[in-house]
């Protein structure tokens, strides 16, 4: 039967009314989430915030780049950022933690000053948080990831283990927190996430489930830091020690007279709690630990091996300094600048010295990066490897570690200067790394454009995110995550003199 | 015509009718108003104590911009608190302070040795509200502005402008009045607090205050535990650290009176219910008085419904006016005292907050009163109107009315003095309107339950004052040690029992918002508390713990879980919940046990010695012998003050509402006495005409009266037993046991009120009676 033009217009209209209706229902439903677009890492598109002030995170606005122009000339135009050279990823202090170890010191927080506190409620987590973070450096894709320093927490073989793993890729068996943060632990120092707010009811029993990392896709580059190499971050392994660290008993509460003889000057507080520990004596109320041999302290030339064995690092005599070309417009220099005797006044490494030395004049024109642990004015090693690059025309940024905190600033030389970053860890707020990218600019100059990296979405590494925002004595009222300028910003060089 | 036009001519005339029954019966609806105004009263009391005491605390709360967190420790560099308070998670303002203690403060006529100073940053949030003159200002630097506590000030009767001498800072000059929920008021609180600025004082002295309480403001109240834990993790090197959030506040202000308020208005709440019931059957008696009226109505055509119309909206407005203006007088009569009672506890009236639920209130009464009213008018004029022109009642025709009226053509018969005379002759008229006989003893039985309920709970306060037992503590007395230890004690004639006592107070470890309690004794403890057991068993050892039902309800804690308490001194002591016992002190959230656990998590901590007396003995009595050995004795108290003004205080409040609910029993009688001499009026005409003098009449409404009052007292007793007191309790503390059932001397005392009243109605009737010339109720008959 032939239908009427009227109906059949009639007909049309409602179908098209009715699938207009659906399609306009599922943008609705699909696009319902605009205004929190996906986490993909990158803080320039969506960062986490707290916005209320409670303590509560919530996905916010990214972070735009910031131009820093302090090292162009006065009156000069902004370069536009022109070819890309390269792009590299860094993380850092990600502080792999063994937490229920023997050869940990957590119970002198309770001191106060003049220790700095080392318990951090998210500690069982830094695997799950080191896990994430490689996801969000596999999605930029870099040409090299650079991680400078103290992946693990306390020199264990356990801890370089596991954290070689996540970074490598492949299963996870994460430590047990239940020692310190179990709920059946009465001393409220700890955060105990069963029972304490926020609860957490079965984080630890979730926590220590092995999984599988998925591991860098790309090349990386470890250099060690001072927590890879020194128990607790400062004391040489002693023989005393190195029987603490795998026996059976553990530190709970130090003897209330040893607290009183702990001076209360930070560097002779230091020496004297470094003196106990080298002694291997536990002055206090001990409790009963599994005794485990993976828990043996590794020297400095053990730990770089076994980066270097699982191609993570060079070993250069038992140094872990190298050198990655990205392509032939930029040179990665990696110095291992930790000393290995937990003393900071050590002498000048000539050797070392020549390495740099040689790395920046065979750089050509490429444009120089610096990676590495310690500050450079720290030691006198790392004040000469300054005084090279105060030098080289070419150095367009060092990348530290070892502070926690996010800084970005000009260091002017003779030679047009170049950019002094350091990136807050992965062990405390706000648990994030740093992606560089190096572009050329008119005139023969360059801009490094850097920005943060949040982790990936992960239930565990997102609880210890949220874990390490509370801790009052962690990142957020350490300010550690720096200023806007010290985050995502484009950091312009000019042309070399 | 249009449809609304019709409507409103038609509610016109309704309003027409209805004022022209209350015109036409003008004394009685006077009556009828008066009624309902003491009801509206009744009401209007009760619901201005409700709210004024429920939400005193969190009206005062917000107008002083009271902290979340009040942290008090021993004196610390500001410096080192700011960067400790500023590193914790969700704080979003602080505020630093210092408390002197103990401070010599006179004025006039008045000193104390109590005073504490409150050193106050004037830069930073103050967490008080000025409630007369001005605050200090910010940056102050005059040492000499000084504000005193509103406690303070109306104890001694300070004002702005005054001077008083503050320690060794001399005379300071008062330039504000201050109120801060954050305890009692002075006196009920020992400490008269007298703020000045920290600052002014600093450039004074030239040195540098140290800071012993902060007072933290979060972003997120419901995140207040968060904060607490951070701070817990970060409290090395802090001596004496306690947290005090809003609930342990409350729970301090609780320790003087919370038991008390939280009676007072669970009574409101009771008497407001018992205020609309005697209101609406007051409506529907007022209906049945009219049943003649309404038969002549539905005679001449009037519809049903006009009919009722009329009747309700004539109630309604009975209603509005009286009950609005009784509502408005009850709030006024309460106010006084409900404002005293806050105020000795720091906390605010309602003020304003009251006209809406005032004029709530005032609507929901003329509701009743009109539907009282209409329901039953509805059905009456459902009936012949012959029937309702012979005398109906409200109660339809039937064998249950053929009854009735028989009953009452005997009584007719009978209406004469019988064996019991003429108070028997009062009660047969009375009794043959049974409905309207059931209505008032309803009414009087009501009030009278919430009398007696009154009776209880003063008997309750004075227990709860001063009787330890009371509240489940078998001692009576503590002391400090003397010198022989316990041993000494337990030697002083008329002392039963001594042991050691540890009492801590801390927070629930895993909800450090929530306080605890914890008192501890050697061995059984039994011997020396013994609340009543609600859920599983006694402590027997070391690491277990019996919590009062608040603290269990509180914490979700049962029977088998474990209790962390957080003590000062940073520890944790953990124990073994075994028991839930019904303890009435601190709301209910004390915990007791063994000391082991808590002197190994605070070896510091210090016991003192509980001394339980023998049967019989008086503690004057065995106080001075304690005190000859050197062990100064402490009187152990109940659960709320002993402060002779709060008592007062509360006490004039309890005779206000009873004195408004000795008005309703009295109206109720003479209503239905006034009721059953209007109907009866050719008896008593004819009483009178063979001779009977004012005594004869006055005896037959007296037994009139007698009948009512009597069952209506039966019918108060068994409601305040059997349904107001457990009601009470439930509202007031549903985590105790609180014994509000009124003594037999109470019981007595209402009866023996309820036939005064009866007497006096019986007598205010009868001179109305007697006023009327015989000839008049005889040609009626």
């Amino acid at each position: 039967m032939r239908v009427p033009p009227t109906t059949a217009w009639l007909r049309r209209s409602v179908a098209l009314l009715v699938a207009g209706t659906i399609v306009l229902l599922v943008l609705l439903l699909v696009g319902g989430g605009d205004d929190d677009p996906p986490r993909t890492g990158s803080t320039l598109d969506v960062t986490v915030r707290d916005p209320s002030g409670s303590g509560v995170l919530r996905d916010g606005p990214g972070e735009h780049l910031r131009d820093r122009r302090d090292l162009l000339p006065a009156g000069t135009a902004t370069p536009s950022p022109g070819k890309e050279l390269a792009t590299v990823a860094q993380l850092t202090d990600t502080h792999v933690r063994d937490t229920a170890s023997p050869a940990r010191i957590p119970f002198l927080d309770r001191l106060g000053a003049p220790f700095n506190p080392i318990f951090r409620p998210q500690e069982g987590l830094t695997l799950q948080t080191l896990a994430a973070a490689t996801k969000t450096v596999n999605r930029l894709d870099p040409q090299l990831t650079v991680v400078t320093g103290d992946l693990v927490d306390n020199d264990q073989q356990n801890e370089l283990t596991a954290a070689i793993t996540a970074l490598k890729g492949g299963r996870v068996r994460p430590f047990d927190a239940h020692a310190l943060q179990g709920a059946d632990n009465a001393d409220p120092f700890y955060y105990r996430p069963d029972v304490d707010p926020p609860r957490e009811p079965g984080l630890l029993d979730r926590a220590r489930r092995p999984f599988t990392a998925p591991g860098l896709d790309g090349p990386v580059a470890v250099v060690p830091g001072n927590h890879d190499v020194l128990v607790g971050g400062e004391v040489l392994a002693t023989p005393a020690l190195r029987a603490v660290a795998v026996g059976d008993r553990r530190l709970v509460t130090p003897d209330p007279a040893f607290a009183r003889t702990i001076p209360r000057d930070a560097g002779a507080a230091q020496q004297a709690v470094n003196a106990l520990l080298s002694a291997g004596r536990l002055p206090g109320t001990t409790a009963a630990v599994r005794a485990d041999p993976t828990r043996r302290l590794l020297s400095g030339p053990e730990v770089v091996g076994q980066l270097a064995k699982a191609g993570l690092a060079s070993d250069r005599d038992g140094r872990a300094d190298t050198v990655r070309d990205l392509g032939t417009g930029v040179r990665v220099i990696l110095l291992d600048d930790v000393p290995r005797g937990g003393d900071d006044e050590g002498p000048v490494d000539p050797a070392q010295q020549a390495f740099l030395d040689r790395a920046l004049t065979t750089a050509g024109d490429r444009w120089v990066l610096v990676a590495f642990h310690d500050p450079l004015d720290r030691t006198p090693n790392g004040r000469a490897f300054r005084a090279r690059l105060a030098r080289a025309p070419r150095v367009l940024a060092t990348i530290g570690g070892d502070t926690h905190h996010d800084e970005v600033v000009p260091v002017r030389t003779p030679s047009g200067g170049y950019w002094s970053l350091t990136t807050s860890a992965l062990a405390d707020w706000p648990q994030q790394g740093r992606a560089l990218r190096v572009r050329e600019t008119a005139g023969g100059g360059a801009v490094l454009e850097t920005w943060k990296l949040d982790t990936a979405p992960d239930p565990l590494a997102d609880t210890a995110r949220e874990l390490a925002y509370l801790d009052a004595q962690g990142g957020r009222p350490g300010k550690n995550a720096g200023t806007a300028k010290d985050r995502n910003v484009r950091l312009f060089k000019p042309a070399p003199r | 015509m249009s449809g609304t036009a019709g409507l409103g001519a038609a509610v016109g005339r309704l309003f027409r009718g209805a004022l022209s029954l209350l015109r036409s019966g003008r004394r009685r609806t006077v009556l009828a108003a008066a009624g309902v105004l003491v009801a509206g009263a009744m009401a209007g009391a009760a619901l201005t104590v409700s709210i004024g005491l429920g939400g005193g605390f969190d009206r005062a709360a917000e107008r002083s911009d009271l902290p979340d967190i009040v942290a008090r420790f021993s004196g610390q560099d500001p410096a080192r608190i700011r960067a400790r308070i500023e590193a914790l998670p969700n704080v979003a303002d602080y505020a630093p302070r210092t408390e002197i203690s103990n401070v010599r403060v006179r004025a006039a006529d008045h000193e104390t040795g109590k005073g504490a100073l409150q050193l106050v940053d004037t830069d930073a949030r103050r967490g008080y509200a000025i409630v007369e003159g001005r605050d200090l200002p910010r940056g102050g630097r005059d040492s000499s502005d000084a504000l005193v506590e509103q406690g303070l000030a109306r104890s001694w009767g300070l004002h702005v402008g005054d001077t008083i001498d503050v320690g060794r800072l001399g005379e300071v000059r008062i330039v504000g009045i201050s109120i801060a929920p954050d305890n009692v008021a002075f006196p009920l609180a020992t400490a008269a607090r007298v703020y000045l600025s920290g600052p002014a004082l600093e450039a004074r002295f030239r040195g540098r205050l140290r800071v012993n309480q902060a007072l933290v403001w979060t972003h997120d109240r419901s995140r207040t535990d968060v904060t607490l834990q951070q701070a817990r993790a970060t409290t090395y090197g802090v001596g004496n650290l306690r947290f005090v959030t809003r609930t342990g506040v409350r729970l301090i202000i609780d320790q003087a009176a919370g038991v008390v308020v939280a009676l007072l208005v669970a009574f409101s709440l009771v008497a407001l219910i018992a205020a609309t019931t005697m209101l609406a059957s007051q409506s529907a008696s007022e209906v049945a008085r009219r049943l003649p009226v309404i038969g002549v109505q539905r005679a001449i055509g009037v519809p049903r419904g006009t009919v009722a119309g009329e009747q309700a909206l004539a109630a309604g407005l009975i209603g509005l006016v009286a009950g609005g203006l009784g509502v408005l007088v009850g709030a006024l009569v309460i106010a006084g005292p409900s404002s005293d009672l806050l105020s000795a506890l720091n906390e605010t009236p309602p003020g304003g907050a009251l006209v809406l639920p005032l004029a709530g209130l005032t609507l929901l009464l003329g509701a009743i009163a009109a539907a009282a009213a209409g329901w039953p008018a509805w059905r009456a004029a459902g009936r012949p109107p012959v029937a309702l022109l012979r005398g109906g009642t409200l109660v339809e025709g039937g064998l249950r009315t053929r009854w009735r009226v028989r009953r009452e053509l005997r009584a007719d018969r009978r209406e004469r003095p019988g064996r019991t005379g003429f108070l028997g002759l009062g009660a047969k008229l009375v009794l043959a309107r049974p409905g309207r006989a059931g209505a008032t003893v309803a009414v009087l039985g009501v009030s009278g339950g919430v009398i007696l309920l009154m009776l209880g709970l003063a008997s309750l306060l004075v227990a709860l004052r001063d009787d330890p037992s009371a509240v489940g503590t078998r001692y009576a007395l503590t002391v400090r040690a003397p010198d022989g230890g316990v041993d000494a004690v337990r030697a002083v004639p008329g002392v039963a029992d001594a042991g050691e006592r540890y009492e801590v107070r801390g927070a629930d470890s895993f909800a450090l918002g929530e306080p605890v309690k914890i008192t501890a004794f050697d061995g059984r403890l039994d011997r020396f508390v013994n609340p009543p057991l609600a859920d599983g068993r006694r402590v027997r050892g070391p690491g277990e713990v019996e919590i009062g039902t608040g603290l269990a309800t509180a914490l979700g804690l049962g029977t088998g879980g474990t209790l962390a308490v957080q003590l000062q001194n940073g520890g944790e002591a953990r124990f073994r919940v075994v028991g839930t016992v019904r303890a009435l002190q601190d709301d209910g959230r004390v915990a007791f046990a063994r000391p082991d656990r808590l002197l190994a998590a605070d070896p510091g901590l210090r016991p003192d010695i509980a001394v339980r007396l023998e049967d019989g003995t008086d503690v004057a009595t065995v106080g001075p012998r304690l005190a000859a050995i050197g062990a100064s004795p402490t009187k152990v108290g109940g659960a709320t003050t002993s402060n002779k003004a709060f008592l007062d205080t509360l006490a004039t409040v309890l005779k206000a509402v009873a004195a408004l609910d000795g008005l309703v029993c009295l109206y109720a009688l003479i209503q239905a006495l006034a009721l059953t001499a209007r109907e009866r009026r050719p008896t008593l005409a004819l009483l009178r005409a063979q001779g009977a003098a004012t005594p004869t009449v006055v005896r037959v409404l007296l037994g009139a009266g007698l009948v009512l009052a009597l069952p209506g007292a039966l019918v108060a007793f068994l409601l305040q037993r059997l349904v107001f007191s457990p009601l009470v309790s439930q509202l007031a503390a549903g985590y105790a046991d609180l014994g509000t059932a009124a003594s037999t001397g109470a019981v007595l005392g209402v009866t023996g009120g309820f036939v005064v009243f009866a007497v006096l109605a019986g007598g205010w009737v009868a001179r109305r009676v007697v006023a009327e010339p015989p000839v008049h109720g005889l040609r009626e008959g």
